[in-house]
């Protein structure tokens, strides 16, 4: 089945529906994710932000609707469309009793990529996001800011043309952090699309082309910052106003004085 | 004594709870007093079930009866070395298989606890958990004491076997406490060398604490009791049971000996297990250098496994699967499996000598009920591949994600989970075959037969257990983690043991038929039978392997 045509579209979700029992976690969510564009979906905890990126990945599957990679259902090619894909986990699970190296050659090894290409990347990253001298040492072993990078790097060795980042940023040190936002950038500029969920508003304010709020299992707004603060009627407010304001969370005055007494 | 009481019922609640995620605090698990409602119940039930059997064998007439008194007699002697012997057993078995993860961040680490608090409370902890057992014991040989006169003597084993569970608690924690700072010292230094170091001595502790409480060879030293006792006196371990054989005989002095050498003995224990911890215990994982070399991806599929039809992705899966369960501490004790029950094998040799060698040829029915004993050999392979097998899907954990968001399919995940479980059950298999051919020496066709079977019982388990380990996968972690639902593990092993006695008994038909020459023809087409069914049902539990990975990787569900 092919999607209704938009040549614009890395990723596009149409319809998904997702239940855990009685629980509705994503109710008919319609996302489109252009190429070359960094998306951020932000909603608060237990939104469904988690669960619509793990069915873009195939963890999960929708109980309705489809997801499109380039125009192609997943469904359809699921193997050849996740080799598109780049994936790091709200809490990466690596396989601890693997070293640094072992896991991402692992995962390299998954996306085949070249062995020459392999080691001169992944040396790289090791050494970029400080690394290198670890990559020996068991996961066991490791902090999890460490494991995060672990992952980031995991994510990035086949060069992925869809980036599907959950809380990619948690954990890091500010040096490395700001070395994968400026990374993120770089990446969106070359055509890699990206889909980013995060709860820190400035780092989405900052990063994202677009933004996407998620509450109870449904999109609320999506657009640019000054897009959504116009939806808000909040102009020239920050995107946590607006993000309050959208979720019906904006009343926290009383909480506050509540927890103080 | 209120905190150490406090932290001895956590740990007990703790260990109540472990492999209920999500609901350990429901239902009767809540309460910690439900394991003396356990332990009543047993004593009852095996008291009666004690009465039943002493007032049976008192009926019997003296011929036969007087052997079966004295080993009653000795029985009761024997059941203060007993209890320690079950708690270590079950305790360095549950340390073994605890996961370094849990074993680090255990909470205790960072209260302000003593050393002197936590142990005593593990050591009442690990003797409340595991009270059941002296519990079933006393309910056992409470009727026979009773009916033969010992009451009294009943009364001081009682006593004594309560400080003896206390001693092999103590002696669990100074194991802990060593295992953690042997563990941490050799991971830290001996890179890769260390991995294949901490496999080869779990293996061995599994190993020796199976010999030492193998029962055929502790039948073996009760029997020996009696003529040994100036050499048991010099064992700590068996001084309770002096006491009981001083009390069955009227020595009082020996009686009070002993009995205070065991409570001291029991001090002593704790006493080290204290300083043991104080001194070796160290909460936090050490950083583990697997090499030094540098960083060269590798070219082409490793170890040849493209000559198995493997491609690139499963080799990759079965390299992966192979360093988890060779470093892995929670997996190390599966390793053991085939080990020990070659041990519990062999110890039928070894202990009972009438067990042997015999020829297919033979017409003898003590020959053929030899060859009979020795179908153990037939099932290390088997067992082995069936548990194995078993937990390949669910060991994956909280990591098995992973395996959904890669360019995977499932039936090449499938390939690599079988192909490994079934190359490392198949060398299990060979090893143990091996070794049994040199010592008995069959007759080529005798061999050839018995080799056949062994592989197809492994390959037709190997599946069996893949297609339960795919229906009925436990990602969660834990600290004792199990890999299979509950329910998939009873099943599974009905299913598996029934499957190998039905597959083999075409084999021992055919063995029994030996001792009658005019059926000889007979012989080769129930072998043939036998390595027939076990195709069919490899390639039945095969399909339903296909089926249960297939469901599996629809989504991912915890």
């Amino acid at each position: 089945m092919q999607a209704p045509t938009d040549q614009q579209a890395a990723l596009r979700l149409v319809s998904l529906y997702k239940s855990y029992g009685d629980i509705k976690a994503v109710k008919g969510i319609n996302l489109t994710l252009k190429r070359g564009e960094i998306l951020g979906l932000l909603g608060p905890n237990g939104s469904g932000k988690s669960t619509t990126m793990k069915m873009v990945l195939g963890i999960l599957k929708p109980d309705e609707g489809e997801v499109f990679v380039y125009g192609q259902e997943e469904a359809a090619a699921p193997v050849e469309l996740k080799k598109r894909l780049g994936y790091v986990p709200e809490t990466p699970q690596l396989y601890e009793f693997l070293t640094g190296i072992e896991y991402i050659d692992f995962v390299a090894e998954m996306y085949a990529v070249p062995p020459a290409e392999r080691k001169a990347r992944v040396s790289q990253f090791l050494g970029g996001l400080q690394l290198a001298g670890h990559e020996n040492e068991m996961i066991s072993g490791y902090s999890q800011g460490m494991k995060q990078k672990i992952a980031i790097i995991s994510a990035l060795v086949h060069r992925p043309q869809i980036l599907v980042l959950d809380e990619a940023l948690n954990g890091l040190d500010p040096r490395s952090a700001r070395l994968v936002k400026d990374l993120l950038k770089q990446l969106a500029s070359e055509g890699v699309s990206i889909l980013f969920s995060t709860h820190v508003l400035e780092i989405a304010q900052a990063l994202c082309d677009r933004v996407a709020i998620m509450y109870q299992g449904t999109i609320m707004a999506e657009g640019t910052v000054a897009e959504l603060r116009q939806t808000a009627g909040l102009p020239g407010s920050s995107l946590e106003e607006v993000f309050l304001k959208m979720t019906g969370t904006d009343d926290l005055g009383e909480v506050v004085k509540e927890l103080s007494r | 004594m209120g905190r150490v009481y406090l932290i001895a019922l956590i740990l007990t609640k703790s260990q109540l709870r472990m492999g209920r995620s999500g609901r350990g605090g429901e239902g009767i698990f809540r309460n910690a007093a439900i394991i003396v409602l356990l332990d009543a119940v047993c004593f009852g039930v095996c008291a009666v079930i004690g009465f039943y059997i002493a007032g049976a064998i008192l009926a019997l007439p003296a011929s036969v009866g007087a052997p079966l008194v004295t080993a009653l007699v000795e029985v009761l002697v024997f059941v203060p070395a007993l209890v320690p012997s079950v708690v270590l057993v079950a305790g360095v078995l549950f340390e073994l298989s605890v996961s370094s993860k849990f074993a680090s961040s255990d909470s205790i680490n960072w209260l302000p606890v003593t050393q002197t608090e936590y142990v005593v409370a593990s050591t009442l902890s690990v003797a409340y958990n595991y009270s059941v057992v002296p519990s079933v014991i006393m309910g056992l040989t409470l009727g026979p004491a009773v009916e033969l006169g010992y009451g009294a003597t009943w009364v001081e084993m009682l006593l004594l076997s309560c400080v003896s569970l206390l001693y092999g608690g103590a002696i669990v924690e100074i194991l802990r406490a060593a295992v953690n700072r042997v563990s941490l010292a050799v991971m830290s230094r001996a890179r890769r060398g260390a991995l294949v170091l901490r496999l080869a001595a779990t293996i061995g502790v599994i190993l020796v604490v199976e010999v030492i409480f193998n029962f055929a060879f502790l039948l073996d030293i009760v029997g020996r009791f009696q003529s040994t006792l100036g050499a048991a006196a010099v064992l700590p371990v068996l001084w309770a049971s002096v006491a009981v054989r001083a009390s069955e005989t009227g020595d009082v002095v020996q009686n009070a000996l002993f009995s205070t050498a065991t409570v001291l003995f029991t001090a002593a224990m704790l006493f080290v297990a204290i300083k043991v911890r104080a001194r070796y215990w160290a909460p936090t994982p050490s950083q583990v250098v697997v090499t030094s070399k540098e960083y060269a991806p590798r070219v082409g599929i490793p170890f040849g496994l493209s000559l198995f039809g493997l491609n690139r992705a499963e080799a990759t899966i079965v390299r992966k699967d192979f360093k988890g369960l060779t470093r892995r501490r929670e997996m190390l004790q599966y390793f053991a499996i085939p080990f020990v029950l070659s041990i519990v094998f062999l110890f039928q040799i070894v202990f009972n000598p009438s067990v042997g060698a015999g020829s297919v040829t033979s017409s003898s029915p003590a020959q053929v009920h030899s060859e009979v004993d020795q179908l153990p050999v037939w099932f290390v392979g088997g067992l082995f591949g069936l548990i194995i097998s078993s937990i390949s899907f669910g060991q994956e954990g909280r990591s098995a994600p992973l395996l959904y968001s890669l360019p995977l399919t499932w039936k090449e995940v499938l390939r690599a989970k079988i192909f490994t479980s079934f190359i490392l059950a198949f060398t299990a298999m060979l090893c143990i075959f091996a070794v049994v051919t040199a010592v008995s020496r069959p007759p080529p066709l005798v061999f050839v037969e018995n080799l056949a079977i062994a592989a197809s019982i492994t390959a037709e388990e190997v599946c069996i257990g893949t297609a339960f380990g795919a229906r009925y996968p436990d990602f969660q972690e834990r600290p004792r983690p199990r890999f299979l639902d509950p329910i998939g593990i009873i099943v599974m092993v009905i299913v598996g043991m029934f499957v190998m006695v039905v597959t083999v008994l075409p084999a021992v038909l055919s063995e029994a038929l030996t001792s009658f020459p005019t059926v000889e023809s007979q012989i080769q087409p129930l072998f043939l039978a036998s390595v027939a069914f076990a195709a069919a049902v490899t390639g039945l539990s095969y399909n339903w392997a296909r089926r249960a990975t297939k469901k599996l990787f629809v989504e991912f569900r915890m």
